[in-house]
């Protein structure tokens, strides 16, 4: 297909940051909540500062149960998968029916999640689901643009997600990469200056991350 | 016969700034078997974009649009018009024009327009049953600006007995609609007037006979006709929408002069 | 007989599939939009290959009378100055749109895609219930689900023949062809919040042509553009458009609209774009004009309608509402003004009280309604949670006008799930099933 409207290449992009955010902050969850096992108090505070979001919750199962599947809390995974299949939803004719079935598919798990008496053991299917459709954007997308729209949504929110976190620099000079490599290879405008800045910050001895966060989030115009 | 030359503004002001402004003008006079239009000159400010057209009746428009931010609008015209060529308008089939018998919500008769039109005893079909229509129309109201508003039926004008040429118009193709003749708007301009006018023009025998029923003449020289349609929303002068949330103030001035020269002489 | 046994046992396996696909109709419900699953039934309405031939001849000359009768009111209207149809009924309609007179659109199509409800009565007969020419829906149903009946039960389809009809899209998409006045071909949607939203998505999909909404449409001079990102644009000459006709231009039409593509109607009526369906149809699928679909088919054929309408009285004339009255209490009365299986009031139902109110209302706007007599319906047979159990259920047949009428091998089966309802429509409950039609 030829041009691309402005509001999908918006999906497009926010589709593949939302996905990305899903599947990462599914995985954290898992590790804090194992780690949460043995623990009494408010060790979730912890979480909660690390991505950057208010603590509301009043105890751990508080946090358990509306972090993963609230709809009111729009941090919560729950919140997050809408907005991936509310930008999905109107991408059929650019991603196709089959890619597209994937996120439904997540919704459909999500809700099975919420009602099942081991909503953890059930992540998997969601995980699942994710995995599958990231796989359908590679096989069944031709369009070289709309596919790499999403794949570069996806490598700025997990740069960002690291960024939050702080990981290792290691891990965050190999994001910085993978995006570097796939950012020329769409329509998305983006500002070249800010790549470069993001670039050198990641391979400074000492890393400040609120930079590369706030880098991030401007340099691609969507 | 006459000479007239014309000057029509039109300016509108927004109390905050609008963008993305697209608008259709119908006030662009054309030639027909009654006017003879020249030296039309027009500018439109501001706009990025400006193409003609024709509506459904045939009435020339200005569609265009200005996409950035501005907090007025204008439109200003001029010209001659060689008027009174004739003393009406060829009609299409009739056929062709009979959906101009038909009420629309501005111009439906209700039961105090209906009883208003079946006591006007005229010989149905007689040539001098327009114009008895206009005296008993222009007898029944009391001009007064300010009464009505542009979306006053011509039943509420009626019932209040008082409005402006607009709601004149309505009130004689309501009832000459309940009648069943034909009968349409005429938006336009008249000689010495500070404002744009209206009238109506009546089918009879192949012709759009034009009657003023504001003034109560048969219209003959002293107008210049930009459009016509079933009802005064047809002939909307300015239509626009644009983004932003502003109210607007129209101001229309209209100077009609007659030229010197003798209209006659011009028309070899 | 066709085995039907694999479909029979499958089905909550291809409702999940569907499921899966986002095959679901919007409904608004207390103000607020849900997303409802739309029903398949395994058991397929089967029509022979002689008996849709007899249906097809009916269609295509059902259409081109409608197509013709479109392009006479807008322009000569001589049905009208021959005494065939009452100025009244087409002047006073509210599908008659004064903009669109003296329009011949591209190729003097009106009706680009239209859809023709018929039902089939217990004498045999098949009956025309109403012709939809602005926005018919539904074509996207059985053409999602015939892939996964063949998936399910291959030997079924190996062992009948059956006509595909997964070929819609590309059917539609070539009266896109025909009717471009140069540039894309693109399909616009209201958006996601409209009822047949997954409609509009899948058929672009299939078609692979931009799903578009109004404000990435844009007139400038005497065209129309498809205005992307990064300021890019490309000229659009064909809009399969699911929008209504108030809707499509402020500046033309409902000015109170906030959505629609300023100036659009200009370009088309300076022939620079053509818009399927053509504004304006309404005139020709208004109720009280159905009465005269058979009267035009005579008038500009000159042949004999093949379809049956419904027995049908216009309360206009005198002698219909004389009928009418003395018949109410047996007959279904329709207020021409409604859509969608609201509007409709069988005699037999009202209270005392109601059928005085309703006889007062036909006598005083006898215009606004027509009376059908109630067609004994050919039940069919449903797959309930308790087996098979008979429902009402009507077929939307899909024509597609290029240069010819094109009838599309199949068509929406749709059924009450509500055994007393007589009312078919998918905005009031009920599922649907494929519509198989043989090939030998």
């Amino acid at each position: 297909m030829g041009i691309k409207s402005v509001m999908n290449t918006d999906r497009l992009y926010w589709l593949g940051r939302y996905s990305e955010r899903v599947y990462t902050t599914l995985k954290l969850f898992s590790r804090s909540f194992d780690y949460l096992i043995e623990q009494y108090g408010d060790d979730h505070k912890a979480f909660c500062e690390s991505l950057e979001i208010p603590d509301i919750y009043r105890d751990k199962d508080d946090f358990i149960d509306r972090y993963a599947f609230s709809l009111e809390d729009p941090n919560s995974i729950i919140s997050n998968l809408y907005r991936a299949y509310d930008n999905a939803i109107e991408l059929r004719e650019e991603i196709g029916s089959e890619t597209l079935s994937f996120i439904q598919i997540a919704i459909y798990e999500m809700s099975a999640a919420k009602r099942s008496e081991a909503p953890l053991l059930h992540f998997q299917k969601i995980t699942d689901a994710i995995l599958a459709f990231w796989g359908c954007v590679d096989d069944q997308i031709d369009d070289e643009n709309t596919r790499n729209i999403i794949k570069i949504g996806k490598r700025i929110e997990r740069l960002d997600l690291y960024a939050r976190l702080k990981k290792e620099p290691r891990a965050i000079r190999r994001e910085v990469k993978r995006l570097a490599g796939r950012i020329g290879r769409s329509d998305l405008i983006y500002s070249q200056d800010d790549l470069q800045k993001i670039i050198d910050l990641a391979n400074a001895p000492e890393l400040d991350y609120w930079e590369i966060i706030r880098l991030v989030e401007q340099f691609v115009e969507c | 016969m006459k000479l007239l030359s014309f000057h029509y503004h039109l300016k509108i002001k927004m109390d905050a700034p609008v963008s993305g402004h697209h608008f259709t003008l119908r006030c662009i006079p054309v030639s027909d078997s009654m006017q003879r239009i020249l030296h039309l000159q027009y500018y439109v400010s501001p706009k990025d974009d400006l193409s003609s057209g024709r509506d459904q009746w045939g009435n020339a428009l200005l569609c265009g649009c200005c996409h950035g931010q501005h907090t007025a609008f204008e439109t200003d015209l001029c010209g001659e018009a060689v008027t009174g060529l004739s003393a009406g308008t060829p009609a299409l089939s009739f056929e062709k024009e009979r959906i101009f018998s038909f009420a629309t919500p501005l111009t439906g008769a209700d039961d105090a327009l209906k009883e208003f039109s079946a006591g006007l005893r005229i010989r149905t079909g007689a040539p001098e049953e327009a114009s008895a229509i206009m005296h008993a129309v222009h007898d029944a109201l009391t001009y007064e600006p300010g009464a009505t508003t542009v979306s006053t039926t011509a039943a509420e004008c009626f019932g209040m007995g008082r409005g402006v040429c607009q709601d004149y118009a309505h009130v004689m193709l309501a009832v000459l609609r309940d009648k069943g003749i034909p009968a349409r708007y005429v938006a336009g301009m008249l000689l010495g007037e500070g404002k744009s006018h209206a009238w109506v023009e009546v089918l009879h025998e192949g012709i759009w006979t034009p009657y003023d029923p504001t003034n109560c003449i048969v219209v003959s020289d002293q107008h210049i006709k930009l459009s016509h349609g079933r009802d005064a929303q047809d002939c909307t002068i300015n239509r626009g929408i644009f983004k932003g949330n502003a109210s607007q103030n129209t101001d229309i001035s209209v100077i009609v002069t007659e030229s010197e020269k003798d209209g006659k002489r011009l028309l070899w | 007989m066709v085995n039907l046994d694999k479909l029979l046992a499958s089905t909550a396996d291809i409702n999940g599939l569907l499921a899966r696909y986002g095959v679901k109709f919007g409904i608004y419900k207390n103000g607020e939009f849900k997303e409802q699953l739309f029903p398949y039934d395994p058991i397929p309405r089967i029509i022979g290959k002689e008996e849709f031939a007899y249906l097809e001849r009916g269609l295509k000359q059902r259409v081109k009378a409608l197509n013709l009768f479109l392009k006479d009111i807008y322009n000569e209207k001589k049905i009208i100055a021959d005494g065939v149809v009452p100025a009244d009924f087409v002047y006073a309609a509210s599908g008659y749109l004064a903009p669109c007179e003296g329009i011949i659109p591209p190729k003097e199509v009106y009706s680009h895609v239209s859809g023709i409800d018929l039902v089939l009565g217990k004498d045999g007969v098949w009956y025309i219930l109403e012709d939809n020419l602005r926005v018919p829906s539904g074509a996207s149903y059985p053409t999602i689900v015939r892939g996964l009946e063949r998936l399910c039960s291959p030997r079924t389809f190996h062992e009948t023949p059956i006509e595909d009809n997964r070929n819609y899209p590309q059917l539609l998409n070539a009266v896109m062809d025909y009717v471009n006045t140069g540039g894309i071909n693109v399909v616009l949607t209201p958006g996601r919040y409209n009822a047949a939203y997954f409609e509009h998505s899948y058929l672009a999909e299939q078609m692979s042509v931009p799903l578009v909404t109004c404000n990435d449409l844009e007139v400038e001079g005497d065209y129309l553009y498809f205005t992307g990102y990064a300021g890019r644009k490309e000229r659009v000459g064909a809009v399969y458009r699911r929008i209504s006709d108030e809707y499509m231009d402020p500046l033309t039409f409902n000015p109170e609209s906030l959505i629609g593509i300023p100036h659009i109607f200009d370009v088309y009526r300076k022939g620079n774009v053509a818009l399927l369906n053509t504004p304006g149809n309404g005139i020709a699928d208004d109720k009280g004009i159905y009465y005269f679909v058979p009267k035009m088919i005579e008038y500009y054929l000159g042949e004999e309608a093949i379809l049956h309408n419904a027995p049908t009285y216009l309360p206009f004339y005198k002698e219909d509402r004389e009928y009418v009255l003395a018949n109410f209490d047996s007959l279904v009365i329709k207020d021409v003004a409604e859509a969608g299986g609201y509007g409709v009031v069988f005699g037999n139902k009202l209270t005392a009280e109601e059928k005085e109110r309703f006889i007062s209302m036909i006598v005083n706007e006898p215009r606004r309604f027509i009376a059908q007599e109630v067609i004994d319906f050919c039940d069919i047979p449903i797959l309930d949670k308790d087996g098979q159990v008979e429902r009402k259920a009507d077929l939307r047949a899909f024509v597609l006008s290029s240069e010819e009428p094109v009838v599309w091998k199949s068509g929406l089966t749709r059924f009450s799930r509500n055994p007393d309802s007589f009312i078919v429509n998918s905005s009031q409950g009920g599922g649907f099933k494929d519509t198989w039609v043989l090939s030998q």
